[in-house]
């Protein structure tokens, strides 16, 4: 894996990353990748089948929350009850 | 009176509380005490709670209650109602839990009383609780040595005499692990037995909450109050599935060839071969089972955990609770937030997630990884045709030392027996098999058929008492 695919990766999954973090993560992954690519190979001899007990599904109700004002005491930014965000969406200028 | 912390488990601790031995109080301040002394060095605390339930001596009294007064250590994963839980994150440092998770709500219901939050690699994340962000757990037997991880903090509470039992959560190995590490008994229960609604999430497929104790009659007793199906976890089992299809004859097998891959200690094998010995004394027979995928376990499971973390870890952007850092542009915020938020083993796993998830490797890496996971679900379901249970090392070595592993891959192998468990759902526990030639303890691993703890229970006593 190249320096560059990692930084391809960080930006897909939201992180900043120093020069020396994607040299270093590159490198790791050679290994590990390394490591796993026997999976490859065992996938073509094992039939499919089912991994794990399934759960239930629950509906899909609303339910009020009882420690709401405790929720909301966790924002990072608040305006009154409101969760303060930076723009999403602007209109130009 | 002085209460002689090494030799107390939650039974004879009742005892003593409703005999009127000591109270409630005595025996909190008495853990307190230790605390003070030893976790400024060994750091298996990142927090000691200074609340007290108001009736403490009265709930210690209580012969009703099964763990009146019972002191009790909590990964800092699991929420406590008014309490900070950071997972040892930067990113969650200013995070306090808005309610319980429901094992707190049962531990409470019990009589459990909580002495502090234990230090944990971050997220979950890593074998030897040197991935915190808050500075590295001592193992107390070896302050040169890791406890162990992810629940490290909570193995080192328990084995420094800090808590009389604690609760960890186990993705791969991270109860058993560090249980073995410590000299300690660790549980991961059946996938689904256990809420995990209020515990900080890892792998889905693979979470659990289990406890560590000083003896297997410990670790049932707080797994058989803390289980249960619940409507606030998706993957909650009913009771009406929770069935147990166990063979009547006592065998156990062992998977063939399981000590021949690379990296095990010569002393590891020699005491596993001692505990099957044991076992047969305690009127077992030992039998090879035919598992030909456990030896890929490892490999799927650092497929599938990285798939799950990166899926997890994308609510920790700075928007709805935790550290928010950056400038008031969106994209930026993010960036900042996790860049500044995640420590590097965190950020490692969640890039080779993203990685194992992208559509162009998706087929090469997640579904193959699925497929071969079926396969050691159906070495499972084979094998436990003919045998109670299947026996392994917990660990291949005993407690490294810190710093010994600085390679990732190298780091990983020390899950090589224990992910299995967590692949295929199973029950498994760690019990304390003697020491390698280091003095340093190792585990006796034992997995059960789904929902077959009660089996575990039987046998793990056995192995117990005949060690």
């Amino acid at each position: 894996m190249t320096n560059e695919e990692v930084r391809k990766l960080a930006t897909l999954a939201r992180l900043s990353l120093s020069d020396a973090e994607c040299e270093t993560y590159a490198k790791d992954f050679q290994g590990i990748l390394a490591y796993v690519a026997q999976l490859e190979q065992i996938k073509g001899k094992v039939a499919d089948g089912h991994t794990a007990i399934s759960g239930t599904v629950k509906s899909d109700d609303t339910s009020s929350f009882q420690a709401r004002r405790e929720l909301v005491a966790q924002f990072p930014e608040s305006q009154g009850d409101e969760l303060r965000v930076p723009t999403v969406l602007s209109y130009g200028n | 009176m002085a209460i002689n912390l090494s030799e107390l488990t939650i039974a004879t601790a009742r005892e003593a509380m409703i005999r009127g031995d000591f109270t409630a109080t005595e025996l909190l301040n008495a853990y307190r005490a230790e605390i003070a002394q030893k976790n400024p060095d060994l750091n298996a605390y990142l927090e000691v709670f200074d609340d007290v339930p108001e009736n403490l001596d009265e709930i210690g009294r209580n012969a009703s209650l099964p763990l009146g007064g019972i002191p009790f250590a909590i990964k800092d994963n699991i929420l406590i109602h008014g309490h900070h839980a950071s997972a040892s994150s930067k990113i969650l440092e200013p995070y306090i839990a808005p309610y319980d998770a429901t094992v707190i709500e049962k531990l409470r219901a019990a009589g459990a009383v909580f002495l502090g939050r234990t230090n944990m690699d971050e997220f979950a994340m890593g074998s030897s609780t040197e991935n915190s962000a808050y500075g590295r757990t001592k193992n107390p037997l070896d302050t040169a040595r890791v406890p162990g991880g992810s629940s490290g903090g909570s193995a080192a509470a328990v084995a420094m005499n800090g808590a009389l039992a604690a609760l960890g959560t186990d993705t791969g190995g991270s109860i058993r692990q560090p249980a073995s590490f410590c000299g300690l008994v660790g549980m991961y229960p059946t996938f689904g037995s256990v809420s995990r609604s209020g515990l900080i999430a890892m792998g889905s497929s693979l979470d659990q909450a289990g406890p560590l104790a000083k003896t297997v009659d410990d670790v049932f007793l707080i797994h058989n109050l803390i289980k249960g199906h619940d409507p606030r976890d998706g993957r909650s089992i009913t009771p009406d599935k929770r069935v147990a299809t166990v063979v009547s004859e006592k065998r156990i097998g062992v998977p063939k060839g399981i000590l021949d891959l690379d990296g095990i200690d010569p002393a590891v094998k020699e005491n596993f071969l001692q505990s099957l010995e044991t076992m047969k004394k305690q009127g077992y027979e030992i039998v090879d089972v035919d598992m030909p995928h456990l030896s890929a376990g490892l490999a799927v499971y650092y497929v599938i955990m990285p798939a799950e973390v990166s899926t997890n870890l994308a609510r920790f952007d700075g928007v709805r609770y935790g550290a928010r850092k950056g400038t008031d542009d969106l994209w930026q915020m993010y960036e900042a937030s996790r860049g500044m938020g995640f420590g590097p083993e965190t950020r490692r796993r969640v890039l080779l997630g993203t990685y194992v998830l992208s559509s162009g490797y998706y087929d090469a890496y997640f579904e193959s990884a699925r497929r071969v996971r079926a396969a050691i679900v159906q070495d499972f379901k084979e094998a436990f045709k003919t045998v109670q249970a299947i026996a392994t090392p917990t660990t291949p070595t005993g407690a490294f030392r810190a710093g010994e592993k600085s390679d990732p891959l190298s780091m990983y192998l020390a899950d090589l027996f224990t992910v299995p468990a967590n692949l295929a759902g199973v029950p498994a526990i760690s019990i304390p098999s003697g020491v390698d030639q280091d003095g340093m303890p190792l585990g006796f691993h034992l997995m059960a058929p789904w929902f077959a703890e009660e089996t575990l229970h039987t046998i793990g006593k056995a192995f117990e008492q005949g060690a």
